[in-house]
Order: C-alpha cells, then sequence, then structure tokens
C-alpha cells in the first residue's frame, strides 16, 4: 500500500476534508452527550 | 422569589424583572438586527456590487468582523478555561459574564463569513467537497469545534444555577418555570454531581485552552497561507491570538461594568477585580506593541518592494491615518489611563476598555485591507482602492446589534454571576445552602 498516494489524495480531492469535519463535530457531540449525562446521573439511585 | 440568603437575592434579582427600558432597549436592538437581515438579503439578490468590495479586495469589513468577533469569543475562554487552569479563584464572579460574550459572539462572526459569500448556501461545499489542503477547512473545523465546546463549556457551568432559578423562582410565569425545569436536566446538586461537575469543567478548561489558541492562529492562517505582502510571516498566527486575548478581556471590563451598574452588582462585583484585570490588560498591551514592532521592524528591515507597498500605505500613505490612530487607542492612551487613573476607577478601565476595542477592530481592518489594496503581483500594476458601503456599516450595526441582543436578554432569564461557584468564596454563615463542592 502506498501511503504516499494515500495522504496525497486525502489532502488534494475533494470530499475527506468534509469527512474529517463531520467525523470530529459528530464525535465531540457524542462524547459531550455522554459527559453530560454522567454529571446529572451523578449520586442518582444511591 | 424566594431566596434563601443575601448572596442568592442581590444575583437573582434582575432575573423576573423586565422593564419597559429593557423592551424598548430589546425593540432597537431587534430593529438593527432586522435591517441587516433586510440588507443582507437585499445584498443577496442584488450581488455584491452593493459591497464595496471589488478586485483585488475581496475581503474587508466583512471579514474584519469575524476575526474581531473571534477575538471577542476568546475572553469567555481566556477568563474562564485559562485562569481556572491556572487556579485563579478571583475569576470566579467573572466566568458567566466572559462565557456569555464567548457565546453570543461566536455566532455573529460565522455570520459574518456568511455575509462575505455572494452564494452563502455553498458553505455547504466544505462539507460535501471538502479539501483538507484549504486552511478555510482548518478554520470550519477549529471555529465549528470551539462553538460547539464552548455551549457545552458555558451550559454545564449554569446547571446549577439554573436548578437553583427552578427551585427558587416560583412566582415567574409558567413558560419560564417549564424553561428552567427542562434545562436543569432534573439537577439534584447532590454532592456527586459537584464532585462530577468539577471534574469534567477541570477537564474541558485544559482542553478549551488548547482550543483558544488552535482557533485563532487557524484564523490566522487564512491569511497566513497566502503568500501576500503583510500576511505570509509566522508571526501572524500569536499576534492575532494575543490581540484576542487583548480585545476580549477588554470586552469583560465593559460588560461587567454595565452589568455592575444596570443590575445593583456593586458587592458581587467588587472594584479589586478590576483591579486584577487592569493588570491583565497592561500585560496584553505591552505584549501587543512588542508583536506590533517586531512586525513591522521586521517587514521594514528586510525592505522587499511588495512588503514595503505595504507598509508604507501604513505608515505614510492612504491607511496612516487609520493606523497611527490603532497606535493610540490600543497601546498609548489605554496604557497611560491603566497605570495613572485605572485604579480603582472603574470609569477610566471602561474608557480605557472602549478605546481598545475600538482600535482592536481598526487593527483587523489594517491587517486586512491595505495587503489587498496593493497585492503581491498587482501592486507594480495599480493601487486599488476600497471603502466599505452602506450596506457593510448597517450589516455590521446589525451584527454587533445582535449580540447585544442576545446578551441583555440572557441577563434578564439566568444569573450572569455564578452561584454555586461563587458561594464558595463567601464566608461561611453567609449562605444557608452551600454547595456541597469537593474539587476534583
Amino acid at each position: 500500500m502506498d501511503i504516499g498516494n494515500l495522504v496525497y489524495a486525502f489532502f488534494n480531492n475533494p470530499g475527506p476534508g468534509g469527512v474529517v469535519v463531520v467525523t470530529v463535530l459528530g464525535l465531540a457531540c457524542v462524547i459531550y452527550y455522554f459527559l453530560t449525562r454522567w454529571i446529572v446521573y451523578g449520586g442518582k439511585g444511591k | 422569589m424566594h431566596p434563601e440568603n443575601k448572596h442568592e437575592k442581590i444575583i437573582l434579582a434582575p432575573i423576573h424583572r423586565v422593564t419597559t427600558g429593557d423592551r424598548i432597549l430589546w425593540s432597537i436592538l431587534a430593529g438593527l438586527l432586522l435591517t441587516g437581515i433586510a440588507l443582507w438579503v437585499y445584498q443577496f439578490i442584488e450581488g455584491l456590487g452593493v459591497t464595496g468590495l471589488n478586485r483585488p479586495v475581496y475581503w474587508a469589513t466583512y471579514l474584519t468582523n469575524f476575526v474581531f468577533f473571534i477575538g471577542l469569543a476568546h475572553s469567555g475562554t481566556f477568563i474562564s478555561a485559562i485562569l481556572r487552569v491556572a487556579g485563579q479563584s478571583w475569576r470566579a464572579p467573572l466566568t458567566r459574564a466572559a462565557e456569555a460574550i464567548t457565546l453570543f459572539s461566536l455566532p455573529f462572526g460565522v455570520a459574518a463569513i456568511l455575509a462575505d459569500m455572494g452564494r452563502p448556501e455553498r458553505i455547504f461545499n466544505v462539507l460535501f467537497f471538502g479539501r483538507y489542503q484549504s486552511p478555510l477547512l482548518w478554520d470550519f473545523t477549529a471555529v465549528g469545534l470551539y462553538l460547539l465546546s464552548s455551549m457545552v463549556f458555558f451550559y454545564l457551568s449554569l446547571l446549577p444555577d439554573i436548578a437553583l432559578c427552578r427551585d427558587r423562582l416560583t412566582d415567574v410565569p409558567q413558560w419560564q418555570q417549564k424553561m428552567y425545569r427542562v434545562l436543569a436536566l432534573g439537577w439534584q446538586g447532590t454532592p456527586e454531581q459537584f464532585h462530577r461537575l468539577e471534574r469534567v469543567l477541570d477537564g474541558m478548561a485544559i482542553f478549551m485552552t488548547m482550543l483558544v489558541v488552535t482557533v485563532h492562529t487557524v484564523v490566522s492562517w487564512v491569511f497566513g497561507m497566502t503568500v501576500q505582502p503583510g500576511w505570509h510571516t509566522a508571526l501572524i498566527g500569536p499576534f492575532f491570538l494575543l490581540g484576542a486575548i487583548l480585545s476580549g478581556t477588554a470586552a469583560v471590563v465593559i460588560v461587567l461594568s454595565i452589568l455592575r451598574k444596570v443590575y445593583n452588582l456593586e458587592k458581587a462585583l467588587p472594584v479589586k477585580l478590576f483591579n486584577s484585570l487592569r493588570k491583565l490588560l497592561i500585560t496584553f498591551t505591552l505584549g501587543w506593541i512588542y508583536m506590533i514592532i517586531a512586525e513591522y521592524l521586521t517587514a521594514g528591515y528586510g525592505n522587499m518592494t511588495e512588503e514595503m507597498h505595504v507598509v508604507q500605505d501604513k505608515f505614510t500613505g492612504d491607511y496612516a491615518l487609520l493606523f497611527w490612530g490603532m497606535v493610540v487607542l490600543v497601546f498609548i492612551l489605554p496604557l497611560l489611563i491603566f497605570i495613572f487613573k485605572g485604579k480603582n476607577n472603574i470609569g477610566w478601565m471602561v474608557f480605557a476598555s472602549v478605546l481598545i476595542n475600538i482600535g482592536m477592530w481598526i487593527e483587523r481592518y489594517i491587517v486586512l485591507v491595505p495587503t489587498q489594496v496593493s497585492p503581491r503581483l498587482f501592486h507594480e500594476m495599480a493601487h486599488a482602492k476600497y471603502f466599505p458601503s452602506i450596506v457593510e456599516i448597517m450589516i455590521t450595526v446589525a451584527l454587533f446589534a445582535g449580540m447585544a441582543l442576545l446578551y441583555t436578554v440572557f441577563t434578564r432569564f439566568f444569573p450572569i454571576i455564578p452561584l454555586w461557584e461563587t458561594a464558595e468564596e463567601l464566608p461561611t454563615g453567609e449562605l444557608s445552602h452551600q454547595p456541597a463542592t469537593t474539587q476534583g
């Protein structure tokens, strides 16, 4: 597998950049959702 | 309202008291915002020809607003996150007012970008055809993540106080009580909840500190990565960052002094807080002039033709008045005021902070426009002209009005001073319901 070509394709093709943006923001949403849930559930049921 | 101690009573007092003055102010601000939206629709229909933009000046007033609003947004992160990481407990009463500036200025920074686009719907091309080679995409990622993280950071630190509003403000309208109930997410204020909240906020503060550096550096790289005189310098990242923190901190002083006066928060926001901010502002002002000297001395000493066109334009040419005005407004006058008049004097502090923010807006303009008026290659052929049109000026006014509108409405429905964080600072006995927090 040619890593150089892969890196070149990532930076030079329209599309992969958008996937990165959506992944970063989507992942952040998921993490923040679970953090908020974890905080709010603290001490409940004890 | 059923506050349980004097501290709560003071801070909760502005909520549930929408006055005629508020309604008049909100109507004026909403009117300005709507005028801006109408002019933006007009610009969308007619095209960018209704602005002063023309070849080779593509980025001017709107982009100045974008950079300025992103800079203002750094106040919240700086005061709240960076000082939290540094363990500065005096920042507690200021945090929410600062974070609110972040939250309400970022959307208008993004709106300024949309205003600059002749075809705003093409913003989605960033997602559908994003190419990571482009600094614009780095910007999109960084600003998007910063906006999201700021919202979460703001909301989480507000959560215990929303629950307090839910429990204490029982005489407000039904819809308002329901809003508090929904937003409080069933918060009970247990020690474990506070412990987890502190842990998450501490962790997020470190992450936000990294984000604040990243965001404004990446914003500067939109310009710095182009091979243009005045922009293509490694110093542009730290230069933008320092300017952002300077204007953001000055904005906090202005906002806090207004809140202090209008909502009678003199006891909750004592003069010593302003003195602490004064010391920070003196440091940042000196840092800013250091950056200016380093930047222009390097460019001037190099004496490259294309760089010198821009430098001369700023020093003695068309932009000399703005350039030297900026130096006076951001450095000379504020520094003199802070040193000789600012201590224990909020009025002078506010005056200097207003000057700094006017100067910083001019600074953004000075960075953007002269370079495009004499861009690389083009400078041999001609010298372009740019002056903002009335449409650009009114949309700029609308952006500021929109931010002020959101801010003033927010302060009437939520405590602008964090009750649960400042409660820890009060002497024992002054509170009947001190939150049982533990340091994470």
